[in-house]
């Protein structure tokens, strides 16, 4: 006899009891696996969509909104080749390439099957062979697209209707060099370049159709054309914003070689040679960016310029129109603050030196509207005309000023009035002296009037004698780190697999949905187990009375269990894999809400399925555990009796603990009532929640304690139906606490998860909703202009427009952890007026955040709502310990953004994204010109959006009613919802299973009891309608405990949406919830009492 | 092992139960004390306290107030572990239900306790030879349930000898067997007590029965009294 024998045989014996423990530790291992499973699955999808966007690229350059050449790709790669990391020989060697990316619009063209099919958010990308020499390994080679040729992807071709061979419209929004908005800047609002290409091929993912940088899950529309083809359509010959490098190469040997390869002509600079001797470094994109003029100025002596058209400069008596004026070139003794005069305005004005003039100007402001400063400067010195032919054969180049004939024509992203634009002497002026300035300061000076967030500095001259334009170049080079003006190599591979490693974790989230199952499996079993251990009273007692320590009989019965939890373990994993591909069968097929539609792929990761089995094993092993000491505590005399059952009462000091438990319990339902009713502001949703779950636990303590009293009290007088069930069902207490318990949660949670679910409404027209009382918000393709009055037709009282930078969307619409979420630039004190998006008395407060000074320069900003903050970003909102994003600026900088709040709804339209104020915006992206969002108040939500659509068509309009919008955020949550009552639903089926197994047990072990009854005369039925109310009892009190409670959580939904809670559809659910118990114990009884042998009383 | 050595010695013993609306008491300063190889019957009727008296002898239940001692060593002063030791090492029961492991067969079920010691070889002879006296060798491979009533309880009476007990306490051992199981039952105690030298305690509310293990003793009212 070993101990090995007598737990084979305890097994055998007690099969029925393990059978039961089996059945327990399968479904909460299945359940916890499966999760698991779901969550490796997801986390894996997002790996391979992760390598199918990236292909074989390590690492990129996003340049953003400005464009170097092309040929910087070519330098770099030459670089690498120097450095020996790639051989000459290989031909189409992945290394670096150089692409063109626009935003664009798609349609198909009239006379297509498809015809008026259009797609607003396209990536166009201009490539050229050495793109696809990154595509994944194993990719499937296409052809490169020739001119006028496209590759789409298969989510284009879809939205399209496209098939190769097809035509369709391609509409960019053309890119300009120069910031949109920056003065002197053409910048036309909403150019597109149009053109019709023909679709050669549809890329499946396997031909890196999905290439992106963003990361996202989402299928990306792609529009693959030829390079050269997209530059010349869009006046950008030979220019790209992206170069993409193989992971193959180092990321630290890439910025070396663009540091030792990259010239200034690469990157929009340009040296002029003036015959006088004097070099001017120039920037395509008007502005110099500070660090390059530090760099000039280190590398020789440059002086910075800057050239502004003022709106008016006059005396006293005369005034002249749009001047050209240049600050910068004033003679060195020009005192701070004044100004020297050319000869022409000298005499146009009746000027001299010592004369004052008025000088008016318009200042951009970051709302795109102009605000016009005056000041006075005293003359210093009149300059003849000759004197300036330098600065004549100099002027910088200004699209719209340069290249017109005459002043009306002027077209220079300043507001001009038509009427002094006809000035006939300015008009004189401009035919003979063109863009040489009528009027010069310091620069110091100048720069302090005219700079703007868009720079301060035009041009760096150098005038030193024999200076020469190789060397200035290679002293930029050598003095330049090309980092600080951004090309930087960003390791977006790192990026990605980061991103996906802090992704949501659906294994967390599942378990979490699947608690109540495997919880209802665990209290099941312990329920079986606590039931089986007292029918095995005896064993343990004379087990204990021959002199086993109750430690050793402890062991003995976990090391019985063991066996069968492993077991258990073992076919549960194998299960929750089966579990695991019904969950994603469920999320792809009836749930793609709550994975944003990502195609879902079952993956196996063994480590996790002995995690899941092994903490399965361990939760069961712990229930066991603990029924086995609560068992072995008893005497071995009460043991040897069989003496399980309350039978005799408890001591009152026993009952002391729940007692305090109640206390405390009732103590927190007071709380959490008043605050649900009096104290919680605007969101008492929670407190009420609390408040129901606190009424729940105090019935189920209180239930116990009624029961422990119970037996305590004297049997009354004359013995009633109802004392006998009620007697029995405090002989059993820890059962019939049990059962109510499961049966109370169960309900508890699904009522109250299906009334949220219900009730979720969104109204939108209050401004402290989360529509901030704009009930359209319209997203462009193409920027326009904030300087309207009108913008989209609307007074500005009912259009809130919003700058946008296209970060990564860290709502529940990517299952990615954003990096660099989404960006909307605001104007705070325009939303505070409107007491949008925040209660009245917390608006203003909320909205000042976003102007609060933080050190370091860091950038406030709210968090998009309450979801983002708690599940995108999991970020702490704070405005000291907020958590930090760095964003790269459009001039090289990199800029810290700290989330300082959020806005205080679960759901706004801003969802997955983060607020900055405007000012800071343009500071942070001065390229990033003109806006692409709007908030709209109309009182015809519908009518509005389909008038935008059809109005901005060309524009790449998206408008929609904001109902709309916030539904399809709430679609997420929802389909967790529906998920979470469906897995909750099999919990209450198991729960019902198990309340059938239990009440069929206990009966089976009171058949003798039952015989008895009929031995003295009860009549059978009479017997079974008493067994059948006990269980009844049973069950239906945990119902109505977990309904009362559910009724309790769900108040405030019912008071704020009464018809969309849905209530028939709850009362049915709660019926059939009341219907599967009741059939569960109907069966039961009839099962275990259908005939009640009387030899039952002579069984031992 | 003396004759004359004191095994057993119960001092003022008093117990109770929880009971509304106040404590039940079932024993009274019950004074009592057996030598080792000695003979003890206790007589009253049912619900007197006799199993309780019997618990206590036995370490399966802790006085109230009073001592127990067995060996000289109070039972109060010893932990769960010492008293498990020695209801193992010094002390055998024999139940009025077998309390039979019903997975187990006969032999199996006779091992228990020496499993829980060290000399576990020797254990199995040992357990053979008890299987043999009580006259179920044969049996040894039966479960409790292929057996009668009265095979079971011969089964517990080897479980209970299977250490070497210096005390054998059988509480009602006859109480569930007919008259013959019962006198085979009884003379087998008998014989087992003379052939180990070692003490019995009987309880039991069969006057037959009793005056078999004599001296007797009454438990009455909760106190106990010598009969002569």
């Amino acid at each position: 006899m070993t101990l090995v024998t007598l737990i084979a045989q305890g097994i055998r014996y007690h099969r029925r009891l393990y059978l039961g423990l089996l059945a327990g530790v399968v479904i909460a291992c299945a359940a916890l696996t499966g999760a698991l499973a779901v969550g490796d699955s997801v986390r894996q999808t997002l790996f391979w969509i992760a390598e199918a966007r990236l292909g074989a690229v390590g690492h990129a350059l996003d340049w953003g909104n400005r464009y170097f050449d092309a040929a910087l790709a070519t330098a770099v790669d030459a670089a690498l080749v120097e450095t020996g990391h790639i051989e000459m020989s290989e031909t189409a060697h992945p290394g670096i390439a150089a692409v063109f990316a626009l935003r664009g619009m798609a349609e198909t063209s009239p006379g297509h099957a498809q015809s008026g099919r259009r797609l607003n958010r396209a990536y166009v990308y201009g490539v050229d062979a050495g793109f696809w020499t990154l595509a994944p390994e194993g990719a499937a080679v296409v052809a490169p697209p020739g001119p006028q040729e496209a590759l789409i992807n298969e989510s284009v071709a879809r939205t399209l209707g496209l098939a190769a061979g097809d035509d369709m419209l391609l509409r960019l929004v053309r890119p300009s060099a120069m910031p949109l908005e920056a003065p002197l800047s053409r910048g036309d609002e909403g150019d597109t370049a149009v053109a019709r290409v023909r679709v050669a091929a549809v890329l499946s993912e396997a031909q890196w159709g999905r290439f992106s940088l963003v990361t996202d899950q989402a299928m990306p529309a792609n529009i693959f054309v030829d390079q050269a083809w997209l530059g010349h359509l869009t006046g950008m010959i030979g220019k790209a914003n992206l170069l993409l490098a193989s992971d193959a190469i180092d990321g630290d040997l890439l910025q070396d070689c663009i540091a030792a390869a990259w010239k200034p002509e690469h990157v929009g600079y340009r040296f002029r040679e003036h015959p006088s001797g004097i070099i001017q470094l120039e920037s395509e994109r008007l502005f110099i960016e500070s660090a390059v003029t530090e760099a000039a100025q280190r590398a020789g002596d440059a002086r910075p310029l800057l050239h502004y058209l003022v709106n008016e400069i006059r005396t006293k008596e005369h005034a002249t129109p749009y001047s050209f004026v240049t600050a910068g070139i004033a003679p060195d003794d020009t005192p701070d603050g004044a100004v020297c005069v050319n000869q022409w305005l000298a005499d146009a004005l009746d000027l001299g030196s010592g004369d004052t003039v008025t000088i008016t100007w318009n200042e951009p402001l970051p709302s795109g509207e102009f605000k016009e400063h005056t000041t006075e400067a005293q003359v210093h010195q009149v300059v003849p005309m000759a004197a300036l032919q330098v600065e004549r054969d100099l002027t910088l180049d200004f699209p719209g000023l340069s290249d017109v004939d005459t002043c009306r024509d002027w077209d220079i992203g300043l507001p001009l009035d038509e009427e002094k634009l006809q000035d006939e002497e300015n008009e004189a002026y401009w035919n003979e002296y063109r863009q040489t300035p009528k009027l010069t300061t310091s620069f110091e000076t100048g720069s302090r009037w005219w700079g703007s967030r868009f720079g301060t500095v035009m041009a760096l001259r150098f005038t030193e004698k024999n200076a020469d334009v190789d060397e200035l170049s290679r002293a930029l080079r050598e003095t330049l780190d090309p980092a600080v003006i951004g090309l930087t190599f960003m390791p977006v591979r790192e990026n990605a697999r980061r991103a996906v490693e802090q992704a949501m974790d659906f294994g967390g989230l599942f378990i979490g949905m699947s608690m109540f199952l495997i919880a209802a499996a665990l209290t099941l079993l312990a329920l079986l187990y606590a039931h089986g251990l007292q029918t095995r009273a005896n064993e343990i007692g004379a087990l204990l009375a021959v002199g086993w320590t109750p430690r050793r009989v402890r062991a003995w019965l976990l090391l019985e269990s063991l066996p069968v939890i492993l077991c258990g373990s073992v076919v549960g994993a194998v299960g929750g894999l089966w579990y695991a591909r019904l969950l994603l069968f469920g999320l792809t097929q009836f749930w793609p809400d709550a994975v944003a539609g990502a195609p879902l792929r079952f993956h196996l990761v063994p480590a996790t399925l002995v995690q899941g089995a092994v903490s399965a094993a361990l939760c069961v092993f712990a229930v066991i555990l603990i029924c086995s000491i609560r068992a072995c505590r008893r005497p071995a005399r009460e043991l040897l009796q069989r003496d399980f059952a309350s039978t005799t009462a408890a001591p009152h000091t026993r009952e002391l603990p729940f007692m305090f438990l109640c206390a405390v319990l009732l103590l927190v339902l007071a709380f959490s009532s008043y605050q649900a009713f009096f104290g919680a502001g605007d969101n008492p949703t929670p407190w009420f929640f609390a408040s129901g779950a606190a009424a729940l636990a105090t019935a189920l303590t209180a239930y116990g304690l009624f029961l422990g009293r119970l037996i305590r009290k004297p049997a009354p007088a004359h013995l009633r139906l109802w004392r006998l069930i009620l007697a029995q069902l405090a002989r059993r207490r820890s059962r019939s606490v049990g059962v109510a318990l499961v049966t109370g949660c169960g309900v508890f949670m699904i009522v109250s998860v299906f009334a949220m679910q219900a009730a979720m409404t969104f109204d939108v027209a209050q401004p402290a909703s989360g529509a901030g009382g704009f009930t359209v918000f319209a997203s462009l393709t193409t920027p326009v202009r904030g300087s309207d009055d009108t913008p989209l037709g609307f007074s500005r009282d009912s259009v809130v427009p919003l700058r946008v930078w296209d970060g990564d969307d860290a709502g529940c619409l990517n299952l990615n952890r954003a990096q660099q979420p989404r960006l909307y630039g605001v104007a705070p004190r325009a939303l505070s007026e409107r007491g949008a998006f925040a209660p009245q008395d917390a608006v203003a407060d909320l909205w000042s955040l976003l102007e609060l000074p933080l050190e370091d320069d860091v950038i406030p900003a709210l968090v998009g709502d309450t979801d983002t903050a708690l599940w995108g970003l999991e970020a702490t909102t704070d405005p000291v310990r907020g958590a930090e994003f760095e964003y790269p600026g459009d001039t090289g900088e990199t800029f810290r953004v700290r989330a300082v709040g959020r806005l205080p709804m679960r759901l706004s339209l801003f969802q997955g994204a983060m607020l900055i104020s405007e000012e800071q915006f343009t500071r942070m992206f001065p390229h990033e010109g003109g806006y692409r969002a709007f908030l709209v108040d109309t009182d015809a939500p519908e009518d509005t959006a389909a008038q935008l659509n059809q109005e901005y068509r060309r524009l790449g309009m998206e408008a929609a009613p904001s109902v709309e919008r916030l539904r399809a955020f709430y679609a997420v949550e929802r389909a967790y919802l529906a998920m979470f009552l469906v897995l909750g639903g099999i919990g209450m089926m198991l729960g019902a299973g198990g309340a059938a197994v239990i009440a069929l047990r206990n009966m089976a072990e009171r058949r003798a009891e039952f015989a008895l009854l009929v031995a003295v005369g009860y009549e059978p039925r009479l017997v079974r309608r008493m067994a059948l109310l006990e269980n009844v009892f049973l069950v239906v009190l945990g119902i109505l405990f977990g309904l009362t409670a559910a009724a309790i959580a769900v108040i405030p939904l019912l008071m704020q949406a009464p018809t969309a809670a849905n209530v028939s559809a709850l009362a049915v659910m709660i019926l059939c919830v009341i219907a599967a118990y009741l059939a569960a114990v109907l069966i039961t009884t009839r099962l275990a009492l259908g005939e009640i042998p009387l030899a039952a009383l002579r069984t031992e | 092992m003396s004759q004359n050595t004191l095994l057993l010695e119960l001092t003022g013993v008093v117990k109770e139960y929880p009971a509304s609306p106040e404590p039940l008491r079932v024993l009274h300063g019950i004074d009592f004390s057996l030598d080792a190889g000695e003979c003890a019957a206790i007589l009253g009727p049912s619900g007197c306290g006799k199993s309780t008296l019997l618990n206590v002898m036995g370490s399966l239940d802790l006085p109230d107030a009073g001592t127990t001692r067995i060996r000289g060593n109070d039972i109060a002063a010893m932990n769960a572990a010492e008293l498990a030791r020695l209801r193992n090492h010094e002390i055998g029961f024999v139940f009025q239900l077998h309390h039979l492991l019903p997975q187990c067969t006969a032999l199996e079920n006779v091992l228990i306790p020496a499993m829980v010691h060290e000399h576990r070889d020797r254990a199995r002879e040992q357990a053979l030879r008890l299987l043999e006296r009580v006259g179920l060798r044969e049996r040894r491979h039966h479960r409790p349930g292929e057996l009668s009533g009265g095979e079971r309880q011969r089964v517990a009476v080897a479980r209970a000898l299977i250490n070497n007990p210096a005390l054998l306490l059988a509480d009602e051992p006859t109480g569930a067997l007919n008259e013959e199981a019962a006198t085979e039952l009884a003379d087998l105690l008998l014989e087992l007590r003379r052939e180990r030298n070692m003490a019995i305690v009987v309880v039991t509310h069969a006057r037959d029965l009793a005056e078999r293990f004599a001296p007797l003793y009454q438990l009455h009212g909760g106190r106990l009294e010598r009969r002569e």
